[in-house]
């Protein structure tokens, strides 16, 4: 139960301030852009900021910070850290 | 034998993330050495240099800024290609010392390709009073290439990156001992199988190393890779068969596998080469609190909208001053050749084609050099990445990219350069678009029209109906926009990914450099597309010399000078010349042309003259009016063309036309530039139909409907 709960966490559901680990990108396409990028399995994500009218996006990662839709940020699954 | 290779000219290709300072160092190198007899002055795309250092001839290739060289982009596609079929001597793969984690990536690609490369560590000082210290000589080892410190802005370590460059290239020079990214064990296994048929398919064809690189390719279900191998059935076979048992077993597919082994790769060796001190430095406490303002969530979108409109009315109202500059000497330049030269045809095309023509577009330099300041120093400084970033979710809604906002405003000065600001927005579909619905935009050339057709129909409402152009054409600008998103340009789905970089304070050189390369570019497209599009139409409208004239002007005119002047003298003497002039024009071959022409333009009741005033704006929309004031054989300025238009039409048809002026077709250096963006001539000809075929229908309507109505 627990696990089917982690494995809905999105990075859309992120609060400020809120950290996770990514598990799995649900597309592969975007999974693939994401790559390039740096959201990879295992890496780390936090929520930085969002835009005036709720999206998209700023999170930080590895170092420097990743604007996303939110429409794409509900496809990474992440595991609270 | 060796002085060969010693004459042989160097190829060294610049690579790395967008924002990784790539284009600094390559301006660098390039400028400062301008003085290079072969240095091409006025190259736009490709970027390439011929430089030289320590008597060597070096090319520099500044290829695009990309994050991964999976080929998925157009632009990953053209980093990979020239690196992987042209083979340069020399790749230099230039990292953000400050962002290493992320630009390593590239960097392991580079490794797997096994090319010859030098590490830049540029924005060296930047990541220092981050507070991160890397031991550059661990990393030599690591990365399998000379690792040089860089500062692009001041120049620091550019002659070694040079000087590293010449020694690897040397035969002389020991090559580095090769390096390989390892992948966990269920990765490597299916590598070496892959690798062991390809082994056998090209037998003493490659190296470890490459083969190595074309299994991991595979695996990685690179279309490109797979296809050129498609004749190796079995070999595709296999590759399929081990990249569905990976997904079926690890629930991920093999590319995210590599692209995750990658980064675990690039982690272990930072922990060993890197040291990150736990204090914030003051500098990124200062960069949160200007996002803090500039990103506010109430605040961001006015501060946005201040800094375009200053933008904006700074590039129009400043560059009003040099304008009238250039048009006194334009004008001073034309009245001294009119008093030089003899009266002959090479005058008259000198002075009414060339000069009219070239003259009438150099005046808008000022204003794109003055635009392309502003874009260069928001893109330089990251503030283009924050607009983006407020004004995403709005245009989103249209199928745009938040930065093609920019390109919009800018349109309402001027199509051309507003076109060549989609360059900003990275995604290619995007920008497209942007490109295809900017030319709607009702740019300044376009006014004039909007103001005579206002005036001589509409005069007790001028303002509103030159207002509702605009609105109009902000309508149909974004409504474009989500027809292409939804039609045309739908196959190519684009997520919003973008990396907001750091604040940075933009080297003043960097930006004139910027500025200068744009006019360049402008000034180019003005000395040949304007050029001879002027030539053109004047040839057109001069020609054929003789013409059967109704009546005999001069004779007239001859016998008028005879006689003591009079007000009723220069009267008739005007009234004379306008009709030789229109006569002349009618049965010149542009005026043939409007007639053969102008059944098209029938069923809205548009005449001959209206059909040559849009031809002619296809060159440019200003000639619109000009040719009216020809054609109707009166002044510009004069309140005389404002009522000899009004008799010529019904007001739906005037309102018609001016919504075909509107909308109908890119002027000649839109079209330039929009084949230039978009990238081929196919997406030229899709703008030309859509937006005559538009034009002509929404023209139809109006009229129709104004038939019925009035």
């Amino acid at each position: 139960m627990q696990n089917s709960q982690m494995e809905a966490l999105t990075l859309a559901d992120l609060g400020p301030g809120q950290s996770g680990c990514v598990v799995k990108v649900a597309d592969d396409a975007l999974g693939h852009n994401l790559a390039a990028m740096g959201l990879v399995r295992g890496a780390t994500v936090s929520l930085n900021r969002t835009a005036p009218m709720g999206n998209p996006r700023i999170y930080a990662i590895k170092g420097y910070q990743l604007s996303l839709r939110n429409e794409d940020a509900r496809k990474v699954l992440l595991r609270l850290s | 034998m060796t002085h060969e290779i010693k004459i042989k000219m160097l190829t060294v290709a610049l690579t790395g993330n967008p924002n990784s300072g790539k284009t600094t160092i390559f301006n660098k190198l390039a400028n400062a050495r301008e003085s290079v007899g072969n240095y091409p002055r006025v190259t736009i795309a490709p970027r390439e240099r011929v430089i030289e250092h320590r008597g060597r001839q070096i090319m520099l290739v500044d290829l695009p800024g990309i994050y991964s060289l999976s080929a998925r982009t157009p632009e990953e596609q053209a980093g990979r290609d020239y690196i992987h079929f042209k083979r340069p001597d020399v790749v230099i793969n230039i990292l953000d010392s400050g962002n290493l984690d992320r630009s390593l990536f590239l960097t392991t690609q580079l490794i797997e390709m096994g090319c010859p490369r030098i590490h830049a560590l540029n924005m060296f000082d930047e990541a220092r009073r981050k507070g991160i210290s890397i031991d550059t000589p661990a990393l030599v080892s690591m990365l399998g290439g000379p690792v040089i410190e860089t500062v692009a802005t001041t120049g620091e370590g550019l002659e070694r990156l040079l000087d590293a460059a010449l020694e690897i290239a040397n035969p002389a020079t020991p090559p580095h001992p090769s390096v390989s990214v390892g992948y966990d064990t269920h990765l490597e296994a299916a590598i070496e199988r892959v690798r062991t048929q390809i082994t056998e398919l090209h037998p003493q064809e490659m190296s470890a190393q490459q083969s190595r690189w074309l299994a991991i390719k595979l695996l990685e279900g690179d279309d490109e890779i797979l296809t050129r191998e498609g004749e190796h059935k079995e070999l595709i076979e296999q590759v399929g068969t081990e990249r569905a048992t990976f997904k079926q077993h690890h629930d991920e597919s093999c590319e995210l596998a590599f692209a995750a082994g990658r980064y675990g790769f690039i982690h272990g060796l930072l922990m060993e080469a890197r040291t990150v001190s736990a204090e914030i430095p003051d500098e990124a406490l200062l960069h949160t609190k200007v996002d803090d303002l500039l990103l506010h969530r109430w605040l961001g979108l006015p501060i946005l909208l201040g800094l375009m409109w200053v933008m904006f009315e700074t590039t129009f109202t400043l560059g009003a001053y040099p304008t009238d500059i250039i048009k006194s000497g334009v004008d001073a330049l034309s009245g001294l050749l009119g008093g030089i030269l003899p009266d002959s045809m090479i005058k008259d095309l000198l002075l009414n084609g060339v000069l009219a023509g070239v003259g009438g577009t150099i005046v808008f330099l000022p204003n794109v050099v003055i635009l392309f300041f502003f874009l260069a120093l928001f893109s330089e400084t990251g503030y283009i990445a924050r607009g983006a970033f407020l004004l995403d979710r709005l245009m989103h809604l249209f199928g745009l990219h938040g930065k093609a906002l920019i390109p919009l405003i800018m349109g309402y000065g001027c199509n051309a350069p507003a076109i060549m600001a989609t360059r900003t927005i990275e995604g290619r579909r995007s920008r497209i678009i942007t490109s295809l619905v900017t030319p709607f935009m009702c740019c300044s050339a376009r006014l004039p029209v909007m103001m005579l057709f206002a005036g001589a129909f509409f005069s007790a409402h001028a303002g509103s109906m030159v207002f509702a152009m605009y609105l109009l054409s902000i309508v149909t600008a974004l409504g474009s926009a989500i027809l292409f998103s939804k039609t045309v340009l739908r196959s190519m789905p684009e997520p919003f990914v973008m990396e907001l970089p750091p604040y940075r304070l933009p080297s003043i050189r960097a930006v004139l450099f910027h500025m200068w390369e744009n006019a360049a570019g402008f000034l180019q497209k003005v000395g040949s597309v304007i050029l001879v599009g002027s030539i053109v139409i004047w040839f057109l409208q001069e020609f054929p010399r003789e013409i059967a004239f109704s009546q005999d002007y001069e004779a007239a005119l001859t016998e008028l000078s005879a006689q003591p002047a009079s007000d009723e003298r220069t009267v008739t003497e005007e009234r004379l010349t306008a009709e030789r002039d229109r006569e002349k024009l009618e049965k010149s071959y542009l005026g043939r042309i409007g007639m053969a022409v102008a059944p098209v333009f029938e069923p809205m009741g548009f005449g001959w003259k209206d059909t040559v005033a849009i031809l002619t704006g296809v060159v440019a929309k200003e000639a619109v009016v000009a040719s009216y004031a020809v054609l109707y054989a009166q002044s510009k300025e004069s309140e005389g063309l404002m009522s000899a238009i009004s008799g010529a039409m019904n007001p739906a048809q005037a309102f018609a036309f001016m919504v075909f002026a509107l909308l109908y077709l890119p002027c000649l250096a839109t079209i330039g530039a929009i084949r230039r963006e978009a990238g081929s001539w196919k997406w030229v000809g899709f703008s030309v139909a859509y937006s005559l075929g538009l034009a002509w229908s929404l023209a139809l309507i109006i009229v129709n409907l104004g038939r019925v109505l009035l």
